[in-house]
């Protein structure tokens, strides 16, 4: 009679979604790793892959094309999963670490330590800055919102921090006294994944593992605040564990993707929004199905502007832009009713 | 010894005292009824027994401080529903009530995915099925919550209440939005729980249900407690007058032998509630103004 078998199990989503959204970021990658300069057949990658291969395939796929789909991964679960669980804790669909300017704080703090020279002290530097950056825009937006702020007031902050950080960057960039410097910043501000190694992966891999177990310790408190603060917390729900979690987990995930890819927008809001009736609109649920539809969401991103033919190839920020842009002004005007 | 005790309970926030030395015995079984005007202290008093607010005093369950017990272990015993009926998201209906399964979950550290070790699945799904049954909502299950009717509605949180089994069941205005069909089964539902063993604690307006339904009763105004005990003698003409400045009209109905009293608020006390609006006109009639423009004046 049960058709979900126990109801207070939280499965972090359905077993058949996860897999088939499994099944479809696996097929993604192997043909992200057969496109690019070189084609090659799905033989050939997998020869390239095991190591069987000639060896300038095995270079191509390993040392160049494995990496970006690695990114993509990463960058993917990061912001997917963080955009479902500012969802849940701000209790507001329309959160996002891009909209909320949590992404252009980490950039910032990446810029700085760029413009000041510090990133070459120590390779640490720069990401350590876009996390530090990135956790003070978190903060600064929850304490918003838990001072009773409306969705409305806390998506306007989002824009005034994005624009400050923005504002700040431009500043950098205007003020910075070597022109090729200021163009290599402006690309990475667009945010991209190509021409990454795996030392790049490696720097964000960490953060980002870490932002995600963060993030799902969260996922059984999320469920229950969809109550409201003072139903969960009678659930015994600990509140300031609950946000020192979502907090971290997304300052330290999105903080790090930044500090390597650039601003990539609008995948942790197209994401949890697609994928939300699928869990039946459970908060703790969407978090799992939510990473990875991200990391698909990125890497069919990655791939179509590489099929693309275009005078130069495009960058991913620019791609996730523009399909998200027109996303967020439908949900926007399906939403205003409740906004004001 | 009773089962919920509270001695000197004050509450201040933002330098207001919300709350005055709120001294209540509440005993196993009861279904104890705070009444008050707006801003008598009502919610705050429940707020502060659930240790959702500071508070100054001591709150024991069988002589244990409620503020020493940890989360998990106070929210398998109290259980709480709160005024505010929004839901962020449109879950189902057998998902709303399951989370008051959420005081039982197995922790994640511990081997500890939700639902894993440590966590009962069956007393779980029991809990769950008989909190659907109690409030009539089984053929609800599936249905979306925020597709449901404002009495639906009300019984699928008073169901995802029930779930949690606790000892104690604090419920505020939990009838507020209802038509009268579903104000009675709301209260007795309630009544029932108590029956089974339950002690609720309810905050009501309607003094006629506050009257029906509860063994006894505790009147605030302004924070403090006005009168506390037997429903005949919280609701004394002269409370009603002097605390909710109205008068009303008060009937006994027999039923099955017993006397049952309803209470009907009729008219405002002049000196009280009424007085400043009689005032008001009083100086509209009075104003040059108004007297200048009558052409009848």
């Amino acid at each position: 009679m049960q058709a979900n078998g126990n109801p207070i199990r939280l499965r972090l989503g359905s077993p058949a979604l996860n897999a088939s959204l499994m099944v479809l970021l696996l097929g993604l990658s192997l043909l992200s790793l057969r496109f690019g300069a070189a084609p090659l057949s799905l033989s050939e990658v997998v020869a390239g892959l095991v190591g069987s291969g000639p060896e300038p395939h095995q270079l191509i796929v390993q040392q160049i094309r494995l990496p970006r789909v690695l990114l993509a991964w990463l960058v993917g679960l990061a912001l997917g999963m963080s955009g479902a669980a500012l969802q849940g804790l701000l209790r507001n669909p329309l959160a996002e670490p891009g909209l909320l300017g949590i992404s252009s704080s980490a950039g910032l703090g990446a810029v700085l330590t760029l413009y000041f020279g510090l990133s070459a002290f120590n390779a640490w530097t720069l990401p350590a800055a876009a996390m530090l950056c990135a956790l003070l825009a978190t903060f600064f937006l929850y304490a918003l919102a838990r001072a009773g702020a409306s969705n409305l007031t806390l998506i306007l902050a989002g824009v005034a921090v994005s624009a400050l950080a923005s504002a700040l960057t431009s500043l950098a960039l205007n003020l910075a006294p070597n022109p090729a410097d200021v163009q290599d910043i402006v690309l990475w501000l667009l945010g991209s994944i190509s021409d990454r190694s795996f030392a790049d992966v490696r720097l964000v891999l960490p953060f980002v593992l870490l932002g995600v177990l963060l993030l799902l310790a969260a996922a059984p408190a999320l469920e229950v605040l969809a109550l409201g603060e003072a139903e969960a917390s009678s659930l015994g729900v600990n509140l300031p564990r609950l946000r020192v979690l979502i907090i971290l987990g997304t300052a330290l995930s999105v903080g790090a993707c930044v500090a390597v890819t650039g601003a990539i927008g609008f995948v942790g809001l197209v994401v949890p929004h697609m994928l939300r009736r699928f869990v039946h609109y459970r908060p703790g649920r969407l978090l799992l199905p939510s990473a990875l539809g991200g990391a698909i969401l990125v890497l069919a991103a990655d791939i179509s502007l590489r099929l693309i033919a275009t005078p130069k190839e495009l960058q991913l920020g620019v791609v996730t832009a523009l399909v998200g842009a027109p996303f967020f002004l439908a949900l926007v005007l399906r939403s205003r009713r409740d906004m004001l | 010894m009773s089962l919920l005790q509270v001695e000197a309970l004050s509450v201040r926030l933002g330098g207001r005292l919300l709350l005055k030395d709120i001294a209540l015995e509440i005993e196993r079984g009861e279904l104890f009824g705070l009444i008050g005007p707006n801003g008598a202290g009502k919610s705050t008093l429940v707020k502060a027994l659930m240790q959702l607010l500071p508070y100054s005093g001591r709150v024991c369950l069988e002589g244990q401080p409620l503020a020493r017990m940890s989360a998990r272990a106070r929210a398998q015993q109290l259980a709480y529903l709160s005024q505010d009926d929004r839901l962020q998201w449109p879950i189902s209906v057998r998902d709303l009530v399951a989370l008051g399964r959420h005081p039982y979950r197995g922790s994640w550290w511990r081997g500890g995915l939700p639902g894993g070790p440590g966590a009962d699945a069956e007393a779980d799904r029991c809990a769950i099925e008989q909190a659907l049954q109690a409030t009539d909502i089984d053929s609800l299950r599936e249905r979306r919550a925020d597709e449901l009717s404002g009495g639906e509605r009300a019984r699928a949180r008073l169901a995802r209440v029930l779930a949690v089994e606790a000892a104690v069941l604090l419920a505020d205005e939990p009838v507020a939005a209802l038509d009268p069909m579903h104000q009675l089964r709301v209260m007795e539902l309630l009544r029932a729980r108590c029956q089974t063993g339950q002690t609720v604690v309810v905050v009501l307006h309607d003094l006629t249900l506050a009257s029906r339904f509860c063994d006894r009763l505790l009147l605030l105004d302004q924070g403090s407690a006005v009168a506390s005990g037997a429903v005949e003698r919280v609701l004394s003409p002269e409370h009603l007058s002097g605390v909710y400045g109205v008068q009303a009209i008060i009937g006994e109905h027999e039923e099955g032998g017993q006397v049952q009293r309803y209470i009907v608020p009729w008219s405002c006390e002049p000196s009280a509630a009424c007085g400043a609006n009689e005032r008001a006109s009083e100086d509209q009639g009075d104003g040059s103004f108004q007297r200048g423009k009558d052409p009848s004046a």
